[in-house]
């Protein structure tokens, strides 16, 4: 899944040499945060929050789990 | 697509340097001289080369393969992947056993795709392209659906005036309006805000002043 995240990341940024998926747990549950060169943190979000929700929802049709947080951190 | 001006020593040297610059394959890129330059004599007279070198649709078409191939094997999927392209629309098929787990409910793993997919390969290119993602012909199933969704709402429509579609994604509205383009006693139009925006199918000379409204309205959204 981390792999997944940074894949799709990379792909999509200006600066991917920037880009940082960190995996943990927070209360029983998964924890993505991700980093990336200030930006990009526009373009990784999107309109609506359009991109980050694409990458949850194919994360959780992949998982069959949507148990989990995407965070992007500034 | 992209067209890029090099000045350099002599051509054989400039396409190496753009080689380098980008990792194209043969047959992906077309070449214009617009100056071969000259060595001139002992250094006097010499004049640089100028290429215009232009990348075609074939490496931006191998991109998205690579990029679609690399998701699907995250998802750890037997696959096939198909691209090609028409201008500026590029479409990519998909294959797969187990291609519902992509698709998802209502297609929206295929909507998530295509949307990375489209921020993924405009970031490489000048112009706007547009990317279309298929999976298991799931778009043409898809149509064939909307299609008899449509006819039905018009023979609703031609009875009671009016009728609201579920909400849909952009490109379905679009698809609606299309077809409905050839009932020419029906007008459609989109209403609400995304991601809950829905077509209209209303019988045209019903309600006089609500349709003035109306018709504006449906020569602006889509």
């Amino acid at each position: 899944m981390k792999d997944f995240v940074e894949y799709v990341l990379k792909a999509i940024v200006k600066h991917p040499e920037h880009v940082v998926v960190v995996e943990y747990e927070e209360d029983g549950k998964k924890v993505y945060d991700i980093s990336v060169h200030p930006d990009d943190v526009g373009q990784v979000i999107g309109k609506d929050g359009r991109t980050i929700k694409s990458i949850k929802i194919l994360m959780s049709s992949m998982s069959d789990d949507s148990d989990f947080i995407l965070r992007v951190l500034r | 697509m992209k067209t890029l001006n090099y000045v350099g020593k002599s051509v054989e040297e400039i396409i190496k340097a753009f080689k380098e610059d980008y990792d194209v394959l043969e047959g992906e890129y077309e070449i214009n001289v617009l100056d071969k330059g000259t060595h001139g004599i002992f250094g006097l007279f010499a004049r640089d080369a100028v290429v215009e070198i232009t990348i075609t649709n074939k490496y931006y078409e191998r991109k998205l393969r690579e990029f679609l191939e690399g998701i699907f094997k995250t998802f750890n999927l037997e696959f096939y992947i198909e691209v090609s392209s028409r201008g500026k629309t590029f479409l990519a098929s998909c294959h797969s056993e187990d291609i519902g787990k992509v698709i998802g409910k209502h297609g929206k793993g295929l909507g998530a795709l295509q949307h990375l997919a489209n921020i993924y390969l405009n970031r490489m290119t000048e112009t706007k392209v547009t990317v279309i993602i298929d999976a298991g012909n799931y778009r043409e199933r898809r149509r064939e659906q909307l299609e008899r969704i449509v006819s039905a709402a018009v023979e609703k429509a031609r009875k009671v005036g009016k009728v609201k579609l579920d909400p849909m994604f952009a490109f379905e509205r679009k698809i609606v309006h299309e077809i409905a383009k050839k009932y020419s006693d029906i007008r459609t139009y989109s209403e609400g805000l995304e991601p809950y925006r829905y077509v209209v199918i209303e019988r045209k000379g019903g309600n006089r002043r609500e349709d003035r409204k109306h018709f504006r309205n449906a020569t602006t959204g889509n």
